[in-house]
């Protein structure tokens, strides 16, 4: 679940401000239980470049959820930069 | 009040792992902090989800042969509606959600599912997974191979494993093989076979050579009667007790006097069975969709979806602990067939393992559960000169080149 969040949170501006407006309602969504004093009067969301970071860490679980969108994979490996990018789309 | 049982396809796992500090991501910082959870594993949704420990006693204490009503548990309704909502208890209720759970795990059941091949097979199935977009790909990667990465990924994870092993070293004699040389289709195809990855837009590929593919690659030469309705086929590949439970489905993009679209290919009578007929356009995204977004299957001539029926298999190797390995040596066998027939046919030929079985089994209307994707193969006329996305391999000569 931790997994899921994240990647939501490092990709979807949409999901972010959701989660800044109603944070209790959002996590439990991921069955996450926050306690009201945990919770501060504005919430800030860490940058979705330092949320990327917590993503590759919480990735390297062997249990990863199969239908998270993004698989634990390596960042750097030749065969799959066989996958490419095309110039134009 | 409703009934309830366990269903027999859930795991349950202590993990060790980290997990965010929540307190401290709602104040701006994303702070790791070790986690121990213990986990429910649902193969009827495909998810994992964390569970409490009581949940875990009600879960234990739950028959999964028999319902039992919801009111004589002690932990509540709506915790038993959860554990249903999440595939770990099986309930009789209409409600939809619920009544397809059920209707899973008894298709589970009757389709004679080993457990550990179903945990292996349905937790591990991608859906809308797109590799292009993964956050965690280096946004500088061009697609092309590069010596970069490499050297980066060393560093990262030390040396790779010898791409040659010997297990004579030490030992004092080895016995040297004659270095022969044959010649003629076989070996010359066997020579020529690879992958590729980039495909012309023109010429299209020939309705003969399409047709030839699916004939020598996938299609039926013979049949052997075993008395009872049981009837083993012969194909080009072998298949595990004979039985060939693999299916084809040609999605069609560029292909001359076939119009583009989803079909299965009827071994029967060696014919295509339109499913859907589409523009040469969305072809190509489904193409891109169903190989988990690798671009370079957009401009395939045609993808070939690889299925299980998996109850053809498991019909006689009830819940057997090897039955699915067979299938998946079935569909890799299928696949270097395909590569030869190819190569020898002077097309292109890839097949792939990451794609979105959830996504192809839904387009072609499958459960999942009696049949569902295990890899996809595609084709096409080669794109002209050296692709960034191949590698140039060189010559190897036992004895003789030095790598």
């Amino acid at each position: 679940m931790t997994q899921e969040l994240v990647s939501r949170l490092a990709t979807d501006d949409e999901f972010r401000a959701r989660l800044a407006r109603n944070p209790a309602d959002v996590l439990a969504e991921y069955d996450i239980e926050v306690p009201p004093a945990a919770v501060p009067a504005e919430v800030v969301l860490p940058p979705r470049a330092q949320l990327a970071e917590a993503l590759r860490a919480v990735a390297g679980s062997h249990l990863a959820p199969a239908r998270v969108s993004l698989p634990p994979r390596p960042k750097f490996w030749p065969a799959l930069r066989l996958v490419a990018r095309p110039a134009a789309r | 009040m409703p009934k309830v049982r366990r269903t027999e396809f859930a795991f349950f796992y202590c993990q060790d792992g980290e997990t965010l500090d929540i307190p401290a991501l709602l104040r701006g910082r994303a702070v790791l902090e070790p986690q121990r959870q213990l986990l429910g594993l649902s193969i009827l949704t495909g998810e994992t989800h964390a569970i409490s420990k009581a949940d875990l006693d009600v879960l234990v204490s739950l028959p999964a042969r028999d319902w039992v009503d919801a009111a004589e548990l002690d932990i509540g309704e709506a915790s038993v509606s959860t554990l249903a909502r999440r595939g770990l208890v099986v309930s009789d209720e209409p409600d939809a959600l619920l009544s397809e759970l059920r209707r899973r795990d008894e298709q589970l059941s009757s389709n004679e599912w080993n457990v550990y091949a179903a945990l292996y097979h349905f937790m591990t199935k991608w859906r809308d997974v797109d590799l292009e977009k993964a956050v965690d790909e280096d946004p500088t990667a061009s697609g092309e191979l590069d010596p970069h990465a490499t050297e980066e990924w060393i560093a990262l994870h030390g040396e790779p494993p010898a791409h040659f092993h010997s297990a004579a070293e030490g030992a004092a004699k080895v016995t040297q093989l004659p270095l022969v040389t044959r010649e003629g289709a076989l070996y010359d195809v066997l020579l020529r076979r690879k992958t590729t990855r980039a495909f012309a837009a023109e010429p299209a590929t020939s309705r003969d050579d399409f047709s030839v593919l699916l004939r020598y690659a996938f299609g039926c030469h013979g049949y052997a009667g075993l008395g009872d309705g049981l009837v083993l086929l012969k194909k080009t590949s072998p298949s595990g007790s004979g039985l060939h439970p693999s299916e084809v489905y040609p999605l069609v993009a560029n292909v001359e006097g076939i119009e583009p679209g989803l079909y299965h290919y009827g071994a029967a009578g060696h014919v295509l069975e339109p499913i859907e007929l589409l523009t040469r356009e969305e072809v190509g995204e489904l193409a891109y969709e169903f190989t988990s977004g690798q671009p370079y299957a957009r401009s395939a001539h045609c993808l070939f979806v690889l299925t299980a029926r998996f109850y053809r298999n498991f019909w006689k190797h009830r819940r057997h602990e090897r039955a699915y390995a067979v299938l998946l040596m079935d569909v890799a066998h299928l696949s270097q067939t395909f590569y030869l027939v190819c190569a020898d046919l002077g097309l292109g030929a890839f097949v792939t393992a990451a794609i979105n079985g959830s996504n192809i089994e839904e387009r072609l209307g499958l459960d999942g559960v009696g049949e569902g994707a295990l890899a996809v193969c595609g084709c096409g006329v080669p794109a002209g000169g050296p692709s960034p996305l191949e590698p140039e391999f060189l010559p190897y000569v036992p004895g003789e080149t030095v790598v």
